[in-house]
């Protein structure tokens, strides 16, 4: 199977991994084995990343997001698409988000 | 967001995470029916728990017992607290650290956030003050004579540290 992320594809959070924003800051927590372990691993997403993660609602595809983003925030559509597939590569490698 | 952020990931050290997303994420964590890892803080269940020590919380299935240690939300705090249980009554339990002056008073099952089952010191399990032991901790602690019992281990481990 292709690890390379399909514009097409609609990408969700891992039933092993919980999110919390906490402070204004999003936090995930892999959950290995039934653990929650903070001795382990935990992420924090900054603004960018928190934007991403709120648009994975489990419809839309990774095109989707990088369109609504690029008319959310007025910004050139290309870099924001590179940073959408990059964050979502980044974050299917680490087993948080899952291909629906 | 501007053009020029680029988003990333930070892989941040659980122990240096404050009280209160400490206690968020406890709580997100046993929500949905995991354990939780973290790292202990303070030393109000001295010589049991230590600063640094890592603790698993079990969620809770069915009613804590006398002697267990409890992961709690602490009243008027958002932070949460590690102590044992020293009573009960329907559906409140009355909670102490092992080293505290007095105890934190009744707590309801409802602040209760599951019992620690594990702790590790370095490469070390820590297994006493969570075995069968424990109910006997729990009087002690309840008849206000830990500091009796705890007295000589601490002036040993005192003595130790000056020679």
């Amino acid at each position: 199977m292709s690890d390379e992320i399909q514009g097409g594809a609609i990408y969700v959070p891992s039933d092993d991994v919980v999110s919390r924003e906490i402070e204004g800051e999003l936090i995930l927590v892999p959950i290995a084995a039934g653990v929650g372990d903070l001795d382990d691993a935990l992420f924090t997403l900054n603004e960018t990343g928190k934007a991403i993660w709120k648009q994975l609602d489990g419809k839309r595809t990774v095109k989707d997001i990088a369109e609504e983003l690029t008319k959310e925030y007025a910004a050139d559509g290309g870099r924001i698409e590179a940073d959408v597939f990059g964050l979502i590569a980044e974050l299917v490698s680490r087993r948080i988000l899952v291909r629906k | 967001m501007t053009a020029t952020s680029r988003p990333f990931i930070i892989q941040q050290e659980g122990a240096l995470l404050s009280n209160s997303r400490l206690l968020e994420l406890a709580r997100a964590v046993t929500e949905r029916g995991a354990k939780f890892r973290f790292y202990a803080t303070g030393g109000s269940m001295a010589p049991l728990i230590r600063d640094g020590d890592i603790l698993t919380i079990q969620p809770l299935d069915g009613a804590p017992g006398l002697g267990d240690v409890v992961a709690f939300l602490c009243s008027g705090h958002e932070r949460m607290a590690v102590h044992r249980i020293i009573g009960s009554r329907k559906d409140a339990y009355l909670v102490r650290g092992d080293a505290a002056g007095q105890s934190d008073g009744w707590v309801p099952r409802s602040r209760l956030l599951g019992k620690i089952i594990h702790i590790r010191r370095g490469e070390q399990r820590i297994r006493f003050g969570l075995g069968p032991e424990r109910r006997a901790i729990a009087l002690l602690s309840r008849l206000n004579l830990m500091n009796t019992f705890l007295a000589p281990a601490r002036l040993a481990v005192r003595w130790g540290r000056k020679s």
